[in-house]
């Protein structure tokens, strides 16, 4: 009897810590795969990001070797979007912001474009532009930036 | 038989509760720093984010120098045809035109100064990015050193080695070698060297009607007008292309004689 009754006590204490084992387990579980979450999370903001700017940097890239007809000078001259932004005093915003609207048009409401004073597309995505700076002379650059949202893309489809 | 190992006695079982105790407590501490310590787990979650954010700064720099080289090309070669530089030093103005008699033998070296000045001064101009303070960056300290082939610009600069590292609990350090060295060609540009220029010139001024003589350089990429007068040809050359020079969108006048 005496027996039975330290047999029963060890069998308690057995079970007691196989519980709490099982326990200790389970959170040790559900933290690693909170901590894992978070990591692949932040890392597929930082790819989706990355994608976003390169993205809009090769589109910024093709859109300033854009050749546009204009007359400069009173001479009519094929010139290009980032040699019109360079002359750009004012009276080009129009024509710029229309070339803008017109090359971007696929991007839907998905990307804002700024140069100088001219600013086009979704401000939303103001903050999430790549910045290119364009040499007019020596002393003077222009920056122009662009900014493009993969993710709106793929809902607009 | 039956043979058991138990633990005897109560100072055997504070032993053993003790250094069960011991693990838990560890592990707990190991698993809380690694949730707690923020700087660490942040830092190894941005640091592909750098080097990418890195890599996109390269990218940009690439851009502006490249930008930077064609506007400083360009200037050049308008400073040097302005002045008439591509001549030898003995060959005289007649008529107002320069008689292209010999071609400058230190065309090439001249040329070559002259874009090098230009495009150290833009490329000192390129502004700071965020990560500069972090990254010491510096693309605006870059110096290139400019060499003029027969058809070919090299612009030419020191590797630079960009270093980003981070202290902490998941301590990271990369470096990443970039070359910012490139090299430009004539035809890129829409020009030709003057010694392409001389060669032509002297080939067409076979030729014996004016027209013909315009056709024949009109394949450079300038058009051109000509005179004859006594036994001479007067060459008006205006590049095809304009240039954006100083502030202003210009063309590339050539003027010279035979």
């Amino acid at each position: 009897m005496k027996n039975k009754k330290a047999d029963m006590g060890e069998t308690i204490t057995l079970i007691i810590a196989t519980t709490i084992i099982f326990f200790i387990l389970i959170i040790f579980f559900y933290l690693t795969n909170a901590i894992a979450d978070f990591k692949f999370k932040k890392h597929a903001e930082v790819v989706a990001d990355y994608s976003n700017k390169e993205h809009a940097l090769i589109s910024l890239q093709a859109f300033l070797q854009t050749p546009l007809k204009t007359e400069i000078g009173g001479i009519k001259s094929n010139i290009l979007v980032k040699d019109l932004m360079r002359i750009n005093t004012g009276s080009y915003d129009t024509m710029l912001q229309q070339e803008a609207s017109e090359i971007f048009k696929p991007f839907g409401i998905c990307y804002f474009i700024s140069v100088g004073n001219l600013k086009s597309g979704n401000s939303n995505f103001a903050s999430k532009m790549i910045i290119l700076n364009l040499p007019v002379n020596s002393e003077k650059n222009v920056e122009v930036g662009l900014a493009v949202n993969s993710q709106c893309l793929e809902n607009l489809k | 038989m039956i043979i058991k190992f138990q633990i005897k006695g109560k100072k055997a079982q504070l032993i053993g509760l003790g250094l069960a105790l011991i693990v838990l407590i560890v592990s707990g501490i190991a698993l809380g720093k690694f949730i707690t310590a923020k700087t660490g787990v942040a830092d190894l979650f941005n640091s592909p984010a750098k080097i990418l954010e890195l890599k996109q700064e390269k990218e940009k720099f690439e851009f502006y120098a490249r930008e930077s080289a064609i506007l400083a090309v360009a200037e050049a070669y308008r400073e040097i045809a302005d002045a008439g530089g591509f001549t030898g030093s003995d060959c005289m103005v007649e008529s107002g035109y320069l008689k292209f008699c010999d071609l400058n033998p230190n065309i090439n070296e001249e040329f070559s100064s002259e874009i090098e000045a230009k495009m150290n001064k833009f490329v000192s101009a390129y502004p700071n990015t965020k990560l500069d303070a972090e990254l010491n960056l510096e693309f605006n300290k870059i110096t290139y050193k400019v060499s003029t082939q027969d058809k070919k610009i090299n612009l030419d600069s020191e590797k630079k080695q960009l270093k980003g590292s981070a202290e902490g609990f998941f301590a990271y350090s990369f470096t990443y070698d970039f070359l910012p060295s490139f090299s430009l060609s004539f035809d890129d540009l829409n020009l030709n060297s003057f010694k392409e220029i001389k060669a032509k010139a002297e080939g067409c001024i076979k030729l014996e009607k004016t027209g013909d003589i315009e056709t024949c350089m009109n394949e450079l990429q300038f058009n051109s007008a000509i005179k004859k007068a006594e036994s001479k040809v007067y060459f008006d050359l205006i590049s095809k292309k304009r240039y954006f020079i100083g502030d202003a969108y210009k063309n590339i006048v050539l003027k010279f004689s035979y």
